[in-house]
């Protein structure tokens, strides 16, 4: 029986490195931080007031709260943000959508919107990138679903692509029947 | 050519000592602030480049974390309120340090458990060899 003590050490060694090394996986899988889960998700997007495009009326986004909504930050100089402009116009007919440019000069914004297609209700305007931090928000473009309490319950980090729209936002926007 | 080769080595030695990232204009003129300002960069990790914190990051974002650390002690809130701040949007991920909790407890307490079995190993081992000496 004695003889057989050692097993136990080593068993334990095996057991604890599998563990560590599963969780080590687990890890590893979720560095890609567009596929972490925001923070926000079941909780009240962050309160935000900001200065609407080319006027000085501030948009408080708390005062939309009652119909589900989409806050989409996008800018002129992000490239994958012009792919998404079509997918977003499709979105618009079925809910409203917030646009904040972010980081932009509004006259770059004014032009893109121009060039691109206008699928926002309202735009506004984050020049120091504070209030993407407040979202939680890692880069251009990235999209959060607000439903009618005002409970964010998707995020999307990247462009909404005809593949994101049909299996991930029209399904989610069913959920929430529209 | 000796010359060339000792003033390279100086340099490679020296540069990693005053590299970061930061812009003079971002340095705040309080030096207790700026002081509490690099230290809380030095734990916030760069999320669009990993491995890297926002002091040492040329990152967009990086740049606008720093400038809200600032913002943040210049008015007045504390070390944990701006951690907690950033941790409330981005998650642990943003800490370079995890905070031990019970997620992340496993990821302490494995090194001491493996030194401990390590030790019971070697206590084994030996009393076996004494053993046998007998």
């Amino acid at each position: 029986m004695k003889k057989l003590l050692f097993l136990i050490p080593l068993t334990s060694v095996f057991i604890l490195l599998s563990l560590v090394g599963v969780i080590l996986l687990q890890q590893v899988q979720k560095t890609d931080q567009r596929s972490l889960k925001s923070t926000l998700i079941n909780n009240p997007f962050p309160d935000t007031k900001i200065l609407s495009l080319s006027e000085t009326i501030e948009i408080n986004l708390k005062s939309k709260i009652g119909d589900p909504f989409l806050v989409n930050f996008f800018s002129s100089w992000c490239v994958p943000c012009k792919v998404e402009v079509g997918n977003l116009e499709t979105l618009s007919k079925k809910i409203k959508i917030i646009g904040i440019s972010y980081k932009d000069k509004e006259s770059d914004t004014i032009k893109f919107l121009q060039e691109f297609g206008d699928p926002y209700e309202n735009i506004g305007v984050d020049h120091n990138g504070h209030t993407a931090i407040n979202w939680g928000v890692y880069g251009v473009p990235e999209t959060f679903l607000i439903n009618n309490k005002g409970l964010v319950i998707l995020r999307h980090a990247g462009p909404i692509t005809e593949e994101v729209l049909k299996q991930l936002l029209i399904p989610k926007l069913k959920e929430i029947g529209l | 050519m000796r010359n060339f080769f000792i003033i390279s080595i100086v340099i490679c030695c020296i540069n990693p000592l005053i590299s970061n990232a930061i812009e003079p204009e971002e340095i705040l003129s309080n030096s207790t602030f700026e002081i509490r300002a690099r230290n809380l960069s030095k734990n916030i990790r760069c999320l669009v480049c990993q491995n890297q914190t926002i002091d040492d990051s040329d990152s967009e974002l990086a740049k606008d974390l720093r400038s809200i650390i600032r913002k943040k002690i210049v008015q007045g809130e504390t070390d944990d309120e701006i951690n907690k701040f950033l941790v409330d949007r981005y998650g642990n991920f943003i800490l370079m340090k995890p905070p031990i909790n019970k997620k992340t407890m496993v990821l302490w307490l494995s090194p001491l458990v493996l030194a401990l079995l390590g030790i019971v190993i070697i206590y084994f081992s030996f009393r076996k060899k004494n053993n046998g000496f007998k």
